[in-house]
């Protein structure tokens, strides 16, 4: 078969192009797995401080029984915040502040459940609650670590996904632009743990 | 330490020595020799204190006079010129004395020089006692601090990841970041063994960082940016320390790995337990080592250390303190004693014995006697180590695990 020189340019203009889609699409996998991973481990670190909690209540419903309000709140907000569930790959700014926003109530909650200590100075010296409370702190470290991994991750894969001219490609495969962690208005500080 | 003691012997030992085959040369002089030189002196004395006792009926008599005559002359003035009369008979009284002395070592001059020497080789033995000893005295633990006010700008320099080193890039035995000097470098050297241990037996790579001022009084951040940002621990096996000594601060940040093994609950438990109490009555190289050693032993499972056990650290540091004094007072003991035989024969204090001159009984001059202090100070600088390898790190991440807590 005879190939013009324009079937030759064509041809050469379509691999080129396709290899450097092939690595522009495979270098954008891999930061989003990046991301997927860190939102992961972030993930994890929640579930992590979700899982303290009944520990938590019952043992300061050991000493502290008629707080029930507390413990109730405490209750629900746990289980609002692992139903709400977020897919990295699938994110909006609006679940992105759900999520946060369930978090966030769960925190406040269990601040309030920790400072039921001020009334009960058994409950303060009861070496489970001080155990607990090491724990919650070493909790609220990792997820605030977790989650500022996630963003600086988040932030590289949304630097690569939106820059030109690998935002063409992005648009065409579907790598959507992900939502980083916003500082949440008081309830990200962990309760501070004093003895 | 005992080394010094025996070095310090052996220097004894070459003394007397050397002084024993110099004296062998020539010929004892014999005790009764030595005890016309006593006596002579003694005859001295007494004629002088004839002329004291003929000097007081002299004034008593005058004194009477006056009385007697009614004469113009007090009783003071009467009494300073005996007493002058008296000064200038002293003068003579001591130069005849000095005379005697120095005729008698002229005739006997290789015992007056024997005597110089033996004389120097006692004052050598006990000077170079109290140095010997004091050479090796445990440093306080103020010596450290007196170093670090004299670097006021160092003392308050905020430490953080990006600043602070890591000695083990330069060399893989030393795990412990000491810049302010906070610790001892004997408490370093023990860390590090330790620590040493912990990264043979246990693949546990450490960093212990040991500071006066963290930035943002956050141990934590400095923890975790300190381990992830030289990959500490392989296998994400690592260990980070960071105390802040002034800030009265310690964080124990292990690797996402060691979470399960040294979990937040156990970290601070080590602090409470070891770290704080001993910080707390300012002993920071006591709560480091504690640690160390509690976190080895954590990790490779066997029991910790009881506390009783390590507060010995410090009364054993006690005990070898008292075992050395106690060491060098005996030899000035066995030192006196043997300068006590040889006193025999050259007499240092032959003459103490002897009779006194009678002292002015026309007046008594003010006596001042000055004293002096005398302050020793231990002090013993710590020397790096050079020429060892540089260790490099595994590239360990960190999750934000572990604990802190505060005195």
């Amino acid at each position: 078969m005879k190939l013009s020189k324009g079937t030759i340019g064509i041809i050469a203009a379509v691999v080129i192009i396709g290899g450097w889609a092939a690595s522009a699409y495979n270098s954008m996998v891999q930061v989003q797995e990046k991301a997927t991973t860190a939102w992961g481990n972030v993930q994890s670190s929640y579930q992590r401080r979700a899982d303290l909690i009944p520990n938590l209540v019952e043992v300061v419903k050991g000493y502290a029984a008629h707080e029930k309000e507390t413990f109730e709140s405490v209750v629900a907000a746990r289980s609002k915040a692992t139903q709400v569930t977020l897919d990295p790959e699938n994110m909006t700014p609006e679940k992105m502040k759900e999520f946060q926003q369930a978090q966030g109530e769960l925190g406040a909650a269990l601040g309030r459940l920790i400072a039921i200590q001020e009334n009960y100075p058994e409950l303060k010296a009861n070496e489970n609650f001080r155990d607990l409370q090491v724990q919650l702190e070493g909790t609220e470290n990792r997820i605030n670590e977790t989650r500022n991994v996630f963003n600086k991750v988040v932030q590289e894969y949304n630097i690569v996904v939106r820059s030109f001219p690998k935002n063409i490609l992005a648009g065409i495969f579907g790598f959507p632009k992900m939502e980083k962690f916003e500082a949440e208005e008081g309830a990200e500080k962990a309760p501070k743990i004093k003895f | 330490m005992t080394t010094t003691f025996f070095i310090f012997l052996g220097f004894i030992a070459l003394l007397v020595g050397g002084g024993y085959s110099y004296t062998r040369k020539w010929e004892d002089t014999p005790s009764t020799a030595l005890m016309k030189r006593t006596d002579d002196v003694n005859e001295l004395t007494a004629k002088y204190n004839e002329v004291v006792k003929i000097l007081e009926r002299g004034y008593k008599f005058h004194k009477d006079m006056i009385k007697e005559t009614h004469s113009s002359k007090s009783t003071r003035q009467l009494k300073s010129e005996f007493s002058q009369q008296y000064e200038d008979m002293e003068r003579e009284y001591r130069t005849k004395r000095t005379q005697l002395l120095v005729d008698w070592e002229k005739s006997h001059p290789m015992w007056a020089k024997s005597r110089k020497m033996w004389g120097w080789i006692f004052v050598v033995g006990v000077i170079g006692a109290f140095v010997s000893c004091f050479h090796d005295m445990p440093v306080e633990e103020e010596a450290p601090q007196a170093v670090s006010s004299a670097m006021s700008d160092t003392q308050e320099k905020y430490w953080n990841a990006e600043n602070i080193p890591i000695p083990y890039l330069q060399d893989s035995n030393q795990y412990v970041s000491n810049p302010d000097y906070v610790l001892k470098q004997e408490s370093v050297d023990r860390m590090n063994i330790k620590l040493k241990q912990l990264e043979n037996e246990l693949d546990i790579q450490s960093v212990v960082i040991v500071v006066n001022h963290i930035e943002n009084d956050d141990p934590f951040r400095m923890a975790q940016d300190v381990g992830n940002k030289y990959g500490v621990g392989r296998n994400d096996k690592g260990l980070v320390i960071v105390c802040g000594y002034e800030d009265h601060s310690i964080n124990i940040s292990p690797g996402k790995r060691l979470e399960g093994d040294l979990t937040d609950a156990e970290c601070h438990r080590l602090e409470q337990q070891y770290v704080v109490p001993a910080m707390r009555a300012n002993m920071p190289d006591s709560a480091m080592i504690y640690l160390t050693d509690a976190i080895y032993s954590l990790m490779k499972k066997k029991e910790l250390p009881q506390m009783a056990n390590l507060t010995s650290l410090s009364d054993k540091e006690d005990d070898q303190f008292f075992a050395q004094m106690g060491l060098y007072l005996l030899f000035l003991i066995a030192w006196g004693i043997f300068f006590m035989r040889l006193n025999r024969k050259y007499q240092w204090m032959g003459l103490v014995g002897t009779t006194a001159l009678l002292s002015n009984p026309f007046y008594t001059p003010p006596r001042t006697s000055g004293g002096g202090g005398s302050s020793f100070g231990g002090f013993r600088g710590g020397g790096g180590g050079g020429g060892f390898s540089g260790g490099s790190f595994g590239g360990g991440s960190f999750g934000g695990g572990g604990a802190t807590s505060r005195w």
